[in-house]
C-alpha cells in the first residue's frame, strides 16, 4: 500500500514510467500505453478490460484534432470528456484501480490531474435458462456472470426507488465489489446493518465469487445446515427482497445469495407460486414426501428388518428372507454398499465430460444393479430401497440441502441398525433440537413456525397468493402487509 | 428486531405441559393408580385438576404481584431463608425423583417390549444423552421442539383412539363409583401429583412473554391434558377389563398392540413405538432441565448450563438402582411422591397466597 500516497507527477513520462513499472510493462502484455499528439497525450488502458475500437475511433480524435494549446488547461479536457463518467485522477493508486476496473487512463504532459472514463468492456455470456431451478410455468431468465447484468434482471422485474443497492468492497490486497440489494422501506435496517458488517468484516486476500463469499458469512462453518440460500433465479430474487431479505450479488457469480433464510425456503421452488393454487401444492406435497423417504426410507428398512420383523406384511417378510438367502452380508453392509455405489454413479455422472456421460452413467447404473443382485452380493429389495430414496433426494429443490439430506441419512441409517425406531427417534429429535437452535443471521431457522410470529402461512402448504397479504414477521420488516388485507374477493370493488 | 429473546409464549408452554403430564398414560403412572382407583381411574385426572385448579390460580395471582419471580425466589421471599429452603429442598428431591423414575420407566418399557436383546445401559445413555442435548440447549430450544412435536403426537395419539374403538367395552367402566366416593375423593386428592408438575412449571414463570401467556397456555393445558389422560384411563379400563388392567405392566404399549389396520399391516405397534418414542426423549429433556433449574433456583446459582452434565450422569446412575420395573413403580409412587406431594401441590400455593396477603395488609396497615 506503499503507492497509495504517491501523486501524479506534471511530467507525462515520468507518469508513464511509474504506471508501466506498477504494471510489470514490458512482461505484461495486456498493459497498453498510446501515445499520440505529438507525445503530450498518452492513453493507458488495460487490453481486453475496454473496448478499444471505441478508444480508436472516440477517444483519440479528441486529442489529435483542433488546437494542442487548447489541452494545457485541464477544465478544458474534461469538458471533451463529459458524458463517459470522466472523474480526476490524482494519485498513483487511483490511476491503478482506474486502470483494473476497465477505465481509460488519459494523461496530458504538464498536468498534475489525469483522467479516466468508462470504457470498460467485460466479456461474458448471453442470457439462458437457468439449469438448476428450471420451471415449466413461469419466467426462464437466470443470472449470468455479471453483476450489471444480474442488477438489471432484478430491477427490470421490481420497479421501486426504494429497491437500494450498496456496493460493499471485499478482500485486503485485491479487492472485489459485492452489491447489496434490498428494498428500504421493508428491509429491517438492522438486519441490512449486520450483514453489511459480516460482509465488510471478512479478513481475505481476495473473495473470487459469491460461493466463496457464502462459505466467509456464515454463521455455522462445520454444520450440515445451510444458513444461506443460493438461487439463479431473478424473479426468486426478487420475491426474497419483497419479503424483506438482503440479495448479494457479485461479478463472475451465476447466482445471488439471500440473506436471511429459514428451513422453508429451501423447500420452495418459484414454481409453486405460479402454478394454481392446488397444482403447487401438489408439487410441494410430492416433495415433502420425497423429503421423508429421502432421510429416512433405507434407516427404516434397516430398522423394520433388524429389530421390528412383525411391522412387515408376513407374505413380503417371506418375499425378503428369500431374497435375502443368497446373500451373505448383513443387511446393514449390503445397504452402505449399495449407497457407496449410488453415490459413486452420482458423482461420476456429475464429473464425466458431458458428451456420453449421462449415457455412461446410466447404463453403469443399470448393469451394476442387475449383475449384483444376479452375482449374489446384494438382495433386490435393497436396490428398490436405496434407488428410490436417491431418486428422492433430487427433489430436494436446493443443492445445498441436497447434500444435507444425503449426509443426514447415513446417520439415520447408523441410528437405526444400533437401536431400530427408537434409534431412529433420537436421531429426529436432536436434529429437531438442532434446527431450533440454529439462527441465520438472527433469525431463527424454523421460525415463523417455531417461534410462531404471523406470516401468510406459506410454510409447508401455501395459501391463494391473493391471501398471502402478510409478510412473514420473523424478518420484522418495516411495512407488515403487502397493501391492505384482502377480505372476501380477489379485487377490489 | 430481535423475536429470539430467550423468553417462551403460549405455544411452548402448551408443548411442554402436553409432553410432560400429557404423556402421564403412557409411563407407570396408570399401573401405580389403578389399584386405587378400581373401575373409577378414569375420574382421577378430574378429580386432581378440579382439586388443583383453585390453589393455581391463587399462586397465578401471587405470582402476578411479584413480576418477574419465579416459584423458588417467591418461596425464599415469603417463608424466609430457612423454611424456603427446605420447601425447595422438598420440590426439587420431588422433581429429581420424577426424572429418574421416569426417565427409567421409558427405558424399561423399550427394554422389555422392543428391544430385549439391547443392554439396559445402552437405551439408558442413549435416551439421557439425547436428552442432555437438547435440555443443555436452553428454554427456547426446548419449548419449540416440543412445539414441533407435540402436535403430531397428539395426531397419532387420536389416531390410536379411533382405531382402539372396535376393542373397547363400554360396560367395563360401571360400576361408576369404583371404590366409593368418599374413597375415590381422599384418594383422587393423594394422588394429585398427577397434575404437580402445573405448580412446578411456575419457575418458569419469569421466562414467559407476559403474564397472559402463562395464564392461557397452564389453563388450556389443564383442559386439554384432563380430556385426554380421562379418555385414555377410560379406554384402558374399556379395553382391558377390571380387574386384568391392574396387572397389565404397560398399558399404552399394550393398547398399540391391539391396534389392527387389516390384514396386511396387522402389526402397527412400532409406528406408534416412532411417535411415542419421539415424545418421551423430549419429555426427557424437559424433566431434566426443570431439575436444574429447580436445583440452580435453589442453591441461588446465576448460570446453570454446567450443571446439566453432572445431573444427567446422577439420573443415570440413581436410575440403574431399582432392579426391575415393579421396583421403580412401588418405590418411588408409594414411598416418596405420593405420601408427601399432595402437599406441596395443594398446599403450598395456599401458604404462598397467605403469606403473600397478610404481607400486603402489613404493608398497608
Amino acid at each position: 500500500m506503499e503507492t497509495s500516497m504517491i501523486r501524479l507527477s506534471q511530467n507525462l513520462r515520468e507518469n508513464v514510467t511509474t504506471l508501466q513499472h506498477e504494471f510489470s510493462f514490458p512482461a505484461n502484455q495486456d498493459f497498453v500505453v498510446r501515445t499520440i499528439a505529438e507525445k503530450s497525450v498518452a492513453i493507458l488502458f488495460l487490453q481486453g478490460l475496454v473496448k478499444e475500437f471505441f478508444i480508436e475511433e472516440h477517444v483519440a480524435p479528441l486529442f489529435t484534432t483542433g488546437d494542442l494549446n487548447s489541452f494545457v488547461s485541464g477544465d478544458s479536457v474534461q469538458v471533451k470528456l463529459q458524458g463517459w463518467d470522466e472523474r480526476k485522477v490524482e494519485t498513483v493508486q487511483e490511476a491503478t484501480i482506474a486502470l483494473l476496473q476497465g477505465r481509460t487512463l488519459i494523461l496530458i504532459d504538464g498536468d498534475k490531474t489525469a483522467y479516466s472514463i468508462n470504457t470498460a468492456h467485460v466479456p461474458h455470456r448471453n442470457l439462458e435458462k437457468p439449469e438448476i431451478e428450471d420451471s415449466m410455468k413461469g419466467p426462464k431468465e437466470a443470472f449470468i456472470e455479471s453483476s450489471d447484468v444480474n442488477r438489471a434482471l432484478i430491477r427490470k422485474q421490481l420497479p421501486t426507488k426504494e429497491l437500494v443497492t450498496e456496493k460493499v468492497s471485499v478482500g485486503d490486497s485485491m479487492p472485489t465489489s459485492v452489491y447489496m440489494m434490498y428494498i428500504r422501506d421493508i428491509a429491517n435496517p438492522a438486519l441490512v446493518e449486520n450483514i453489511k458488517e459480516r460482509v465488510s468484516d471478512i479478513q481475505a486476500e481476495h473473495i473470487q465469487n459469491l460461493s466463496i463469499l457464502e462459505q466467509y458469512i456464515e454463521e455455522r462453518p462445520y454444520s450440515l445446515v445451510p444458513t444461506t440460500l443460493v438461487t439463479e433465479r431473478p424473479d426468486r430474487a426478487v420475491s426474497f427482497l419483497k419479503e424483506g431479505h438482503v440479495v448479494l450479488l457479485m461479478d463472475s457469480s451465476s447466482e445471488a445469495l439471500i440473506t436471511p433464510v429459514t428451513f422453508w425456503s429451501f423447500f420452495h421452488t418459484a414454481e409453486d407460486y405460479y402454478q394454481r393454487w392446488a397444482y403447487g401444492n401438489l408439487m410441494r406435497l410430492v416433495r415433502l414426501f420425497a423429503f421423508f423417504i429421502a432421510l429416512f426410507l433405507p434407516a427404516t428398512y434397516i430398522a423394520v428388518t433388524n429389530y421390528h420383523v412383525e411391522a412387515i406384511p408376513t407374505e413380503l417378510l417371506f418375499t425378503i428372507a428369500a431374497t435375502r438367502e443368497t446373500v451373505p452380508f448383513p443387511a446393514i453392509f449390503e445397504l452402505i454398499l449399495i449407497e457407496l455405489t449410488f453415490d459413486i454413479v452420482r458423482e461420476a455422472g456429475l464429473r464425466m465430460p458431458f458428451k456420453g456421460g449421462p449415457v455412461v452413467s446410466l447404463l453403469a447404473a443399470l448393469i451394476l444393479t442387475i449383475t449384483s443382485v444376479q452375482a449374489g452380493i446384494v438382495s433386490p429389495v435393497i436396490i428398490t430401497v436405496v434407488g428410490l430414496a436417491s431418486l428422492a433426494s433430487y427433489t430436494i429443490p436446493t443443492n445445498s440441502f441436497n447434500f444435507t439430506v444425503r449426509i443426514t441419512r447415513f446417520g439415520f441409517i447408523g441410528l437405526a441398525s444400533v437401536l431400530g425406531f427408537f434409534g431412529i427417534a433420537i436421531g429426529v429429535q436432536a436434529c429437531v433440537a438442532y434446527l431450533a437452535s440454529v439462527k441465520s443471521f438472527g433469525v431463527p431457522f424454523i421460525s415463523p413456525m417455531a417461534p410462531h410470529t404471523p406470516s401468510s402461512k406459506d410454510l409447508i402448504l401455501r395459501p391463494p397468493v391473493w391471501k398471502m397479504w402478510l409478510r412473514p414477521m420473523n424478518l420484522s420488516p418495516l411495512k407488515k402487509q403487502r397493501g391492505d388485507k384482502v377480505e372476501k374477493g380477489r379485487v377490489r370493488r | 428486531m430481535n423475536i429470539s429473546n430467550g423468553k417462551i409464549g403460549t405455544r411452548e408452554l402448551l408443548a411442554l405441559i402436553l409432553l410432560t403430564v400429557g404423556l402421564k398414560q403412557t409411563d407407570v403412572t396408570p399401573t401405580a393408580l389403578f389399584p386405587y382407583g378400581l373401575t373409577a381411574t378414569w375420574m382421577f385426572p378430574i378429580i386432581s385438576a378440579i382439586l388443583l385448579i383453585v390453589p393455581f390460580l391463587l399462586l397465578l395471582r401471587v405470582l402476578k404481584r411479584h413480576e418477574n419471580k419465579d416459584l423458588i425466589q417467591l418461596t425464599y421471599d415469603l417463608t424466609g431463608n430457612y423454611i424456603g429452603f427446605v420447601i425447595s429442598l422438598l420440590l426439587f428431591i420431588f422433581i429429581f425423583s420424577t426424572t429418574v423414575s421416569y426417565s427409567r420407566s421409558t427405558v424399561d418399557t423399550l427394554n422389555t417390549l422392543f428391544f430385549p436383546k439391547t443392554p439396559q445401559v445402552i437405551l439408558y445413555v442413549s435416551l439421557l444423552a439425547v436428552g442432555y442435548f437438547i435440555a443443555s440447549k436452553g428454554l427456547e430450544v426446548l419449548g419449540r421442539t416440543s412445539w414441533l412435536t407435540a402436535p403430531y403426537l397428539f395426531i397419532a395419539l387420536f389416531i390410536l383412539f379411533v382405531l382402539l374403538w372396535h376393542a373397547m367395552e363400554w360396560h367395563h367402566v360401571k360400576p361408576f363409583g369404583g371404590p366409593g366416593v368418599g374413597e375415590l375423593l381422599y384418594e383422587g386428592g393423594r394422588h394429585s401429583y398427577l397434575v404437580g408438575e402445573f405448580i412446578l412449571f411456575t419457575v418458569l414463570y419469569p421466562c414467559l412473554r407476559s403474564h397472559r401467556e402463562f395464564r392461557i397456555a397452564s389453563l388450556l393445558g389443564i383442559f386439554i391434558v384432563t380430556i385426554e389422560l380421562t379418555i385414555f384411563y377410560a379406554a384402558f379400563l374399556m379395553v382391558y377389563g377390571y380387574p386384568s388392567v391392574e396387572n397389565i405392566a404397560f398399558p399404552f404399549q399394550q393398547l398399540t398392540r391391539i391396534v389392527d389396520l387389516g390384514r396386511v399391516f396387522s402389526n402397527a405397534e412400532s409406528l406408534f413405538l416412532g411417535f411415542w418414542a419421539i415424545a418421551t426423549i423430549t419429555r426427557t429433556a424437559i424433566y431434566l432441565y426443570i431439575t436444574v433449574t429447580i436445583f440452580a433456583y435453589m442453591l441461588k446459582l446465576k448460570a446453570f448450563a454446567p450443571l446439566f452434565l453432572p445431573f444427567t450422569g446422577v439420573i443415570f446412575f440413581l436410575g440403574l438402582v431399582p432392579e426391575s420395573n415393579i421396583e421403580n413403580v412401588l418405590f418411588l409412587r408409594e414411598s416418596l411422591l405420593l405420601q408427601l406431594n399432595w402437599l406441596f401441590i395443594l398446599v403450598l400455593p395456599v401458604l404462598l397466597w397467605i403469606l403473600d396477603n397478610r404481607r400486603k395488609r402489613r404493608r398497608v396497615g
